[in-house]
């Protein structure tokens, strides 16, 4: 199993919840004081600093428009990763490619940060959050198209070394393609795609050999999931491929850890108004039809009004001493028939740089020697 | 006098000029070493803390498809340097606006870097030279129209506080535009233009309080530019925003010297097929004209084919025993009238780390303590 620490570098500091209506989209940026941003910006840096000396992994993503991210571009963060670290990986997960109007520059950015991190860069990619077409004035429609060519035309980019070339896609035309420099990692930086609930994809994701992440699920429907892609890959160990976020705190006590968890909480109750969470189009129209009718599932409201002992029941969040932890994680690698990439989202919301550091160092210390195991075999067959 | 320690990152390990149909644009990536690139990279970047320590800043800048440039994606170089350094203001010369999609994503990162950085970003934005319109598949015509539609755009992101706005433009119509976070310095960080001689453009960038920056031109021609920027500038003091960059390389004999100047003027002589340099419409077509006619100036194969000793005369070139570094520098000063802001060319090509760093050591400790006086002082007035 491999380890990975990740925070979305959030700005805490908000006005009450009940005097706004969303954090995201249209929180306006007076609410953002620059010298407080510049200290977490810092603070968050140092903490996955910490994660490289302690042997574990590093994970980034992107939002745009909210207090909930600061990293609104990935890629820079991914490049002071890629310098100031030596051992760890650097997963962007993921270049919403889908919202950007440009996959040269995308295939740049990538092939750039995995030169100067001398071949460290995980790339994902993904269609991007419902609520960030707004203001990527992009098409809800057809993300999904674009995410694919998107990717399609990347990997052209990276592994074209005769000179320039031409695409003539469906939703991108690009001419003298020849990108400087080229990726480090041949014949390109592995490839990794979220979702959460259309099989076709997950199966499509399988097939091309790509790893598939999901985060904050309850465990059946991870293992639904799971098993979709383990069915269409073919790999002899597809759970190598397959990556799990939960929310993760260790601490010395219970006390100290159901603490730690009820400040990870926070991200998962971020607020976002009803009008940006489905643009038209973005789902398919049985989707939206499931939904008039009260049958619409997956990390909704339901979920994040429930309390702490169902979120760990559910394994969205995984929180104890460190032999109640590696129980947790043990009890969910085997509820979901096995996954290689332990995804832990260690920091969110007000949870200090003191708190997160020591659990990120407790975790590290007693609870990942003895996880490290797991995920490295092949599951079971179906 | 600030002094700002610039390379372009260049890859140079390439087979012989005559075998390759030319180093720009269509170069086949198979010609470099990602082992080599990357340690390049991270030279390059050493090299840039080191200017900090030395009390330099860094200036950086952003090419594709070149092995004159590494620096594919200078938002990614100026994000490590402001997590890198302390004390020196980055500055990236520039974002070539005209050749990307998004100005709002150029708005998000300069924001974020303004803010990793603590308030040291120097944000410049080009037009993007001539050979860079294939690989961006950009518009060669009104380029300079959508730089300054870019600018105002990237200006109106950085500067609304207030929940989402629009913007409708002629290139770029955007909704909801409501970055986060916000720039660190207020109300946003300086902004730089490059140009080298379209007088209307400078006047602009006067008119509007950026900086101007010119490169490796002769001085007739730099005075001329400063003197239009002076001339249209609000300020009591345009010379604090006006900016040059020759070639520099400081040694400890003149023989030494010599040597490190011919291994940077590696980079007049990178190669670039003809058709690349003047895609139709990227220049005005009086431009054209007078090229047919033979009167085209400018940094030309005329500059390229001469020697250093031409060079060092129109300071395009550099070099020398510090004492003869200052005086070429007090000799700069006086003939383009004052300037601000000397950005140096201190590594190019071949020239090697150990030769760099001496380089860049000695000029600051031996050469900029003499010269930082210099090009601050408000300029005289020419009589009406």
């Amino acid at each position: 199993m491999d380890a990975w620490h990740f925070t979305e570098m959030p700005y805490p500091y908000l006005p009450p919840q009940d005097s706004y209506t969303s954090d995201r989209v249209n929180m306006p940026n007076s609410v953002c004081d620059p010298k407080i941003a510049a200290d977490l910006y810092n603070r968050y840096l140092d903490e996955h600093m910490l994660a490289d000396d302690l042997g574990l992994n590093m994970m980034l993503n992107e939002h745009h428009q909210t207090p909930t991210c600061l990293d609104t571009a990935a890629p820079l963060a991914a490049a002071i990763l890629a310098r100031q670290t030596s051992k760890g990986r650097i997963c962007i997960l993921g270049n919403p490619i889908a919202n950007r109007s440009n996959p040269i520059r995308i295939a740049e950015e990538m092939a750039m940060i995995d030169c100067i991190s001398r071949g460290r860069l995980d790339c994902g990619f993904v269609r991007g959050v419902p609520y960030e077409v707004f203001g990527a004035n992009s098409n809800p429609t057809q993300t999904l198209e674009r995410l694919w060519e998107g990717i399609e035309l990347v990997q052209l980019a990276w592994t074209s070394h005769d000179g320039p070339l031409n695409f003539e896609g469906r939703f991108w035309h690009r001419r003298a393609i020849n990108i400087w420099p080229r990726p480090y990692q041949q014949p390109h930086p592995p490839i990794w795609i979220t979702g959460s609930s259309d099989k076709a994809n997950i199966r499509k994701v399988a097939r091309e050999g790509y790893t598939f992440a999901m985060f904050l699920q309850p465990h059946e429907k991870v293992r639904e999931m799971f098993d979709a892609f383990r069915e269409a890959s073919p790999d002899d160990n597809p759970n190598a491929n397959l990556a799990y976020m939960p929310l993760v705190f260790t601490g010395d006590s219970e006390e100290e850890a159901a603490k730690g968890a009820e400040a990870l909480t926070w991200y998962i109750k971020s607020k976002s108004e009803p009008q940006f969470r489905n643009p038209p189009g973005y789902v398919p129209v049985s989707f939206n039809v499931n939904a008039l009718k009260g049958t619409y599932s997956g990390r909704t409201d339901a979920v994040r009004r429930q309390g702490l002992d169902y979120l760990k029941e559910q394994g969205v969040v995984i929180a104890g001493t460190p032999d109640q932890v590696i129980a947790q994680i043990r009890r969910f690698h085997e509820l979901v028939g096995g996954f290689r990439h332990l995804l832990m989202m260690q920091q969110a919301g007000f949870l200090d740089h003191a708190a997160t550091t020591k659990s990120m160092t407790l975790f590290a210390k007693e609870v990942y020697p003895a996880i490290r195991d797991l995920g490295a075999t092949q599951s079971e067959a179906a | 006098m600030d002094a700002w320690h610039f390379t372009e990152m260049p890859y140079p390990h390439l087979p012989d000029n005559s075998t390759i149909p030319g180093i720009r644009v269509n170069l086949p990536n198979k010609h470099l070493d990602p082992k080599v690139a990357a340690d390049l990279y991270n030279r390059y970047l050493d090299e840039h803390l080191l200017a900090d320590e030395l009390g330099l800043n860094c200036m950086l800048n952003e090419h594709h498809q070149t092995a004159t440039c590494l620096d594919v994606a200078a938002p990614l170089s100026a994000a490590i340097l402001a997590r890198q350094t302390r004390n020196a203001r980055i500055c990236i010369l520039g974002n070539p606006i005209a050749n990307r999609a998004n100005p709002i994503r150029i708005a998000e990162e300069m924001a974020m870097i303004d803010c990793i950085s603590r308030g040291r970003l120097d944000c410049g934005f080009v037009r993007g030279v001539p050979y860079e319109v294939f690989g961006a598949n950009s518009n060669p015509t009104m380029t300079l129209e959508r730089l300054w539609e870019g600018i105002e755009l990237v200006q109106l992101a950085w500067t609304s506080h207030d929940g989402p706005v629009n913007f409708e433009g002629r290139f770029w119509h955007k909704r909801t535009i409501n970055i986060w976070p916000r720039p660190y310095q207020q109300p946003h960080p300086p902004i730089w233009i490059t140009g080298s001689s379209d007088k209307e453009n400078i006047k602009k960038t006067a008119r509007h309080g950026f900086t101007f920056a010119m490169f490796l031109q002769p001085h007739e021609k730099v005075k001329e530019m400063f003197d239009a920027f002076r001339e249209s500038s609000p300020d009591e003091n345009p010379n604090l925003k006006l900016a040059y960059m020759p070639l520099v390389y400081t040694a400890d004999t003149e023989a030494e010297a010599e040597e490190g100047a011919k291994q940077l003027s590696w980079y007049l002589h990178a190669k670039t097929e003809a058709q690349f340099r003047n895609p139709p419409g990227y220049v005005p077509v009086s431009f054209n004209v007078n090229a047919l006619k033979g009167k085209y100036s400018g940094r030309t194969d005329a500059v390229r084919s001469q020697g250093m000793d031409y060079l060092r005369e129109q300071g395009v070139l550099i070099y020398g025993t510090p004492d003869q570094v200052v005086q070429q520098i007090e000799r700069l000063q006086n003939l383009l009238g004052g300037f601000r802001h000397l950005l140096m060319m201190q590594q190019a090509g071949f020239l090697s780390h150990e030769r760099t760093v001496r380089s860049m050591t000695l000029f600051a400790k031996e050469v900029y303590p003499r010269v930082k006086h210099l090009g601050i002082d408000v300029p005289e007035r020419k009589v009406a």
